[in-house]
């Protein structure tokens, strides 16, 4: 399974990146070309990849962080933006590092939780720490020492977090 | 106070000369006549090295000798790390033995993610490599590039789960091996056919299929690339060995 999906992510990379040999579209010899190489890639990678990989090519699953990411998280950026700015201007800073409960299962929950909370200006996942249950977050403005839930520090991402990594 | 002053100094004079110098430098208006040979000559003209990307005809084409040496520095370089780090085949097994108290690498969050880019690396990096002759990137970007896969494994794991997933020292080596003798290979056909070493045109077809390979480039890179690339991985790989490990191996203290 790990071989397959390897093949495909890195063919479809392949394929972005070899894009316009032929007007708009691919050469055949490009293509063939990409097989090969995607196959010695998914046959070299394909232990590394891990388990549970097919998710990745579940094409809702795509959808979903397609709108997750021009949606909740880039707004939240763009607020995080102005409000970390805002900071930077008046020297209103009361940074602090504080332990989040989060209520997730798996890696991929961890890892996209903690990239949103990293790519937000502002806060920064130190450490993911699945036997407690928490993540180590450094914030700019701390407004909870001790939040009972994530929802303080990164809003709406945890619950998207969940439905994206299940 | 005292550390700033020096700076002061040190920009000031950057900046003195700049604003007094460079307006005095005569500006380059025209090309010279070797880059003019190169440009007119790298696809059209009657020198062609049939690519449309100077740099690289020049690097194996124009100057291949050049580039031919360069790689064997490399090879000695990677030679010589190797030479200093031997260990007989008991004493690799020991360095490949994983250590009792290992837990091993950075938080999931690293994990998971080099899982993902892993993959995409190495797509990139061959892709570097193989349209060397088209655009800007060749074979030692390329191989560069690859490098970084293996170190990103060893930098988030650790250089056991390389080593457990079948990618070791010998077989980087073989792979570096296989690029370098690909690469004296190719340089040694046209002697076949009565051209010079490294002579491209016209003993290496141009194009396959109505596709450019620009001739003997597209092999050169492909080669080197795997030399680079498995030269990089295997230096990496020795250099992953714990300093403790390694000195317990060898019975040398401290």
């Amino acid at each position: 399974m790990g071989f397959i999906v390897s093949f495909v992510w890195s063919f479809m990379l392949w394929l972005m990146l070899t894009a316009g040999t032929k007007g708009m579209l691919w050469s055949p010899e490009e293509i063939v070309a990409g097989i090969i190489f995607s196959t010695i890639v998914a046959y070299s990678t394909r232990n590394i990849i891990g388990e549970k990989t097919t998710r990745f090519l579940n094409p809702i699953r795509l959808l979903e962080l397609v709108v997750y990411s021009i949606g909740p998280l880039f707004w939240g950026m763009v607020k995080a933006n102005f409000d970390v700015a805002y900071r930077v201007i008046t020297g209103k800073i009361r940074p602090g590092i504080v332990r989040v409960p989060v209520e997730l299962e798996n890696d991929a929950q961890y890892t996209i939780l903690s990239n949103s909370i990293t790519l937000t200006p502002g806060t920064l996942t130190i450490d993911a720490c699945p036997e407690e249950k928490a993540l180590y977050v450094h914030w700019i403005y701390v407004r909870e020492e001790k939040p009972k839930s994530s929802e303080p520090v990164s809003g709406s991402f945890e619950k998207w977090a969940r439905r994206l990594g299940r | 106070m005292k550390k700033l002053i020096p700076l002061i100094v040190i920009l000031l004079t950057i900046f003195g000369l700049a604003h007094y110098i460079a307006p005095k430098l005569p500006p380059q208006t025209e090309l010279r006549p070797l880059g003019e040979f190169y440009l007119k000559n790298s696809y059209f003209g009657e020198y062609s090295a049939k690519s449309p990307e100077v740099v690289t005809s020049i690097l194996w084409d124009y100057r291949g000798v050049d580039t031919f040496f360069e790689t064997s520095v490399f090879f000695l370089a990677i030679i010589g790390s190797l030479t200093v780090f031997r260990l007989n085949k008991k004493e690799e097994r020991l360095a490949k033995q994983k250590p009792k108290e290992f837990t091993g690498g950075l938080t999931l969050v690293v994990k998971s993610v080099t899982k993902i880019i892993v993959v995409m690396i190495l797509a990139v990096s061959a892709s570097i490599a193989l349209h060397g002759h088209l655009t800007p990137g060749g074979g030692f970007q390329g191989g560069s590039a690859l490098a970084v896969a293996p170190l990103l494994i060893i930098a988030a794991y650790s250089k056991y789960a390389l080593e457990e997933h079948g990618l070791d020292k010998t077989r980087a080596l073989i792979l570096r091996s296989i690029g370098l003798l690909g690469i004296a290979l190719v340089a040694l056909v046209p002697l076949l056919t009565g051209g010079f070493i490294m002579q491209n045109q016209p003993i290496f077809p141009a194009e396959i299929k109505g596709q450019l390979v620009s001739g003997s480039l597209i092999y050169y890179n492909l080669f080197e690339f795997l030399a680079v690339g498995g030269g990089f991985t295997a230096v990496f790989l020795l250099l992953a060995i714990p300093e403790k490990v390694f000195k317990e191996i060898l019975g040398v203290g401290e």
